[in-house]
């Protein structure tokens, strides 16, 4: 058997490195709660410390069930969006919000899972193709310097990867940070129309109208005269999720349309109002309302 | 607004449309947005989450290739 140049015994200290790590990203993006009593256990073995606030994304779900307008009063901080809801007496935590937060915070989880899973496939790759470079040197009896490379070439890639789990990074936070939005702005539309079916409730969402707009949600919330396209909320519901779903079988949903999203958050068109281009809404009366909505709503 | 092409020695015309449409095309982003979210919180937010991923895949990568500094470097 030819000697390794990458023992065992370093790779295991590696995967206990990339498991440190991301465990501790856990710990700081979703805070101790999410993590059951046996991880606690575990990590405070570990001595990792355990943040006491609360997971990042219930923080913005809130933020989105508290601020559907920005107004004077709006949070444009993170301290201040802290300091909103440490203000706010009651935050509402009925079933469908425990939901909420359990699936937002429960899919950021699985999804450093995944990148933890990714990061540590990718390099157990590299340190296999460097072990085996080392093998066919020892072979052709290359000299030390060669051997050298392998290592030196391996720290090179291992950069090349890093820049790859940013990215990759990014757009798990992208959607997530969108899916955040998206469930405190349905969720509170739902809470302000509990005694209403929501096939009774119309709701919108305000794309970003720039270069960069995809054709999916200027397919779905983007009206042919520039004007947000209006759904009844149970449309959007109903739709469920696109996650995992082909492109051509993403449809109009009120969760995150796709990686990257950065459409507005589901926004109520209250009866007698008229949605205008950018979002903005004017007051028609409930009488010119009606037949307005019945041409506009998209079934 | 007005367009300026100049021609090398040997470029054609249609050699220009060609690159021009896809130029164009390029611009034309179909698949995913960039991310930019309106609200600053949310930006905010984004942002330092993405810098705390950022932080551990340095603090990650600076720790092992220290660690294949030590035990590779003891082998020979």
């Amino acid at each position: 058997m030819w000697a390794m140049i990458i023992k065992a015994s370093t790779l295991e200290k590696i995967r206990k490195i990339i498991e440190e790590k991301h465990t501790r990203l856990m710990v700081g993006m979703l805070g101790p709660d999410v993590l059951s009593t046996e991880e606690l256990v575990e990590l405070r073995r570990r001595g990792i410390q355990l943040a006491d606030d609360a997971s990042i994304l219930e923080r913005l779900y809130y933020h989105n069930y508290l601020n559907p307008h920005a107004s004077k009063y709006t949070p444009t901080t993170l301290g201040e969006m802290k300091t909103q809801q440490n203000k706010t007496s009651t935050l509402p935590v009925t079933a469908i919000h425990e939901a909420s937060k359990t699936y937002l915070n429960q899919n950021l989880k699985q999804l450093i899972e995944k990148q933890k899973a990714d990061v540590l496939s990718r390099i157990e790759g590299l340190i296999q193709d460097t072990n085996n470079t080392f093998k066919f040197s020892q072979q052709q009896k290359l000299d030390d310097l060669v051997q050298n490379n392998t290592v030196s070439q391996l720290k090179i890639k291992l950069r090349d990867l890093s820049h790859d789990g940013n990215r990759s990074w990014d757009r798990v936070v992208n959607t997530e940070v969108s899916n955040a939005i998206s469930l405190g702005s349905v969720d509170r539309i739902v809470d302000e129309n509990i005694d209403k079916p929501s096939d009774e409730v119309y709701v919108y969402r305000i794309v970003q109208n720039d270069a960069a707009l995809c054709k999916y949600c200027r397919k779905f919330y983007m009206d042919s005269d520039g004007t947000p396209k209006v759904y009844k909320l149970s449309t959007l519901l109903g739709n469920g999720s696109n996650y995992g779903k082909k492109r051509e079988q993403w449809l109009p949903v009120a969760n995150a349309t796709h990686p990257n999203e950065r459409c507005s958050q589901v926004i109520e068109l209250k009866p007698g109002w008229r949605v205008l281009s950018g979002g903005s809404v004017t007051f028609i009366g409930k009488e010119l309302w009606n037949q307005y909505i019945q041409k506009k709503v998209i079934e | 607004m007005k367009v300026k092409i100049l021609l090398e020695p040997g470029e054609s015309r249609e050699d220009v449309k060609e690159l021009l449409f896809k130029a164009l095309e390029s611009q034309q982003p179909t698949e995913a947005h960039e991310d930019n979210f309106e609200d600053p919180v949310m930006e905010a937010a984004a942002e330092e989450m993405k810098q705390a991923y950022v932080q551990l895949n340095r603090e990650m990568i600076q720790e092992i290739e220290e660690l294949l500094d030590r035990d590779v470097g003891d082998d020979y």
